[in-house]
C-alpha cells in the first residue's frame, strides 16, 4: 500500500507541478545522468533558421567512464515569441561506434521584451523519445537573463520526467548558471556552473558570433566544466556551433 | 484507522520550485516608461539620430514601413529584434549612461544606421 501511496503521491506532485508551471515543457539533458551542455537565453526573433552541431565530452575516472555525446539540430521560429527545433542526439562511448540514441523536439518561448523588466524570462519544452529503447523524458526549463553593464547572467532551471521500460522513471531537476562578460561580439569570456542528477560542476566558457553576411551569422561556444564532487565526470568539455540564417 | 503518510514534495522537486518561485519574484513591475518613435523607411531609419534622457528606461516603437523586414541589430544596446514588413515592434533600452549608442538594420546594413544620443 506504501508504494501505491508513494506512486499515487508522485504523481499528484508531478501533475501539481505541471499545472502550476502552466505550459512549462523541457530539460537539460538524458536523464540518468545529467550533462554539461548549452546554456539558453531567453530570446526569439522571427524568421529565425539555425542548423546547430553540439558536442558534450565527459572524462570520468570514478562512475560513469569517458564518453561523447553529439546532437544535430534544425530550428526555426514558428511565431515571433516562439521557436522550434528538432536534434538527432547520438553518444560514442568510449571505444564504441557513434550511434543515433534518441530523437528530440526543443521548444522555446520568449515571455517577456528583453530589457522591459529587471531580468528577461523565456521558457523551454523538451520531449526526448529513445531510438531503440522504451524511454521517453519531458521537461521544461524557465530561462532567465539579466544585464548589468557589461555583465550578463543567465539561468536556466529545469523539471523533467522520465518513463519507460528501459528506464527507471523519475523526476529531474537541473540547473544551468552562466556570467559572461560582453567584451565584444566575437569574444566574450565566460564563468558557467551546471548541477543535476550526479553533477555538479563549474568552469570557464568562450562565447563568439561571426557575422557571415547579411542574416547569416556563426555562433559557437566552447566550455570546460570541472566536477565538483565525486560522482560528477572528472571534467566535461563542451563546444556548439550554430548557424542562423 | 490508519490514515496514508502525507504527499510530500521530493527534495529535488521542492529545490526546483523554490528555484523557480525565487526568479519569478525577482522581476518586479515596471512602470511603463516614456516612448521614442523610430520608423524604417526605404530601408533607412527615421529620425537617424534620436535623443533619449540618461538613466531613464525608454520603449523605442520601431514602425518598420518597408514591405520587407529588418531587423534592428546594436552591440552596444545589446539588443536584436526581426520586425517584419509592415509592422511594429517594441524595444526596451536603458536605463543608459551619455553617451552614443549606434544601431543598425541588419538585412540592409550599408544604408539602415542610426545611433541614440543619450543625454
Amino acid at each position: 500500500m506504501n508504494a501505491r501511496h508513494d506512486s499515487l503521491c508522485r504523481r499528484r506532485v508531478i501533475g501539481a507541478c505541471t499545472a502550476a508551471i502552466g505550459l512549462m515543457v523541457s530539460a537539460s539533458a538524458w536523464a540518468d545522468g545529467a550533462q554539461v551542455d548549452t546554456v539558453y537565453h531567453p530570446y526569439v526573433q522571427p524568421l529565425e533558421r539555425d542548423i546547430e552541431l553540439r558536442l558534450v565530452s565527459e572524462q570520468n575516472s570514478r562512475t560513469r567512464g569517458d564518453g561523447q555525446t553529439w546532437r544535430l539540430g534544425y530550428g526555426q521560429s514558428f511565431s515571433a515569441r516562439g521557436f522550434a527545433e528538432l536534434y538527432l542526439v547520438a553518444d560514442r562511448p568510449a571505444g564504441e561506434d557513434l550511434h543515433v540514441r534518441a530523437y528530440e523536439l526543443e521548444t522555446r518561448w520568449q515571455l517577456t521584451e528583453q530589457g522591459q523588466y529587471a531580468a528577461d524570462w523565456g521558457l523551454m519544452g523538451e520531449f526526448e523519445h529513445a531510438r531503440d529503447r522504451d524511454a521517453q523524458e519531458f521537461a521544461v526549463t524557465l530561462l532567465g537573463e539579466r544585464q548589468w553593464g557589461s555583465f550578463v547572467g543567465t539561468v536556466n532551471a529545469s523539471l523533467g520526467y522520465e518513463w519507460g521500460d528501459d528506464v527507471h522513471s523519475e523526476v529531474e531537476t537541473g540547473l544551468a548558471l552562466q556570467g559572461a562578460y560582453r567584451y565584444s561580439p566575437r569574444l566574450q569570456p565566460a564563468l558557467e556552473f551546471h548541477a543535476g542528477e550526479d553533477l555538479r560542476a563549474l568552469g570557464p566558457a568562450v562565447l563568439g558570433t561571426e557575422r557571415l553576411g547579411i542574416g547569416r551569422k556563426l555562433h559557437w561556444e566552447a566550455g570546460l566544466a570541472f566536477g565538483l564532487d565525486a560522482a560528477s565526470p572528472d571534467v566535461s568539455v563542451r563546444g556548439k556551433l550554430e548557424y542562423e540564417f | 484507522m490508519i490514515r496514508p503518510p502525507p504527499c510530500r514534495l521530493p527534495a529535488g522537486i521542492a529545490r526546483g520550485l523554490a528555484i523557480l518561485v525565487c526568479l519569478l519574484a525577482c522581476t518586479p513591475l515596471a512602470a511603463q516608461p516614456p516612448t521614442y518613435d523610430i520608423n524604417i523607411r526605404n530601408h533607412l531609419f527615421e529620425p537617424a539620430e534620436l535623443t533619449i534622457p540618461a538613466n531613464t528606461k525608454v520603449r523605442l516603437a520601431v514602425h518598420n514601413l518597408d514591405p520587407t523586414p529588418e531587423e534592428f541589430e546594436s552591440w552596444e544596446l545589446n539588443r536584436e529584434k526581426v520586425i517584419l514588413g509592415g509592422q511594429t515592434a517594441t524595444l526596451f533600452v536603458g536605463p543608459l549612461p551619455p553617451g552614443e549608442y549606434p544601431f543598425f538594420g541588419e538585412f540592409n546594413p550599408k544604408t539602415a544606421q542610426g545611433r541614440l544620443v543619450v543625454r
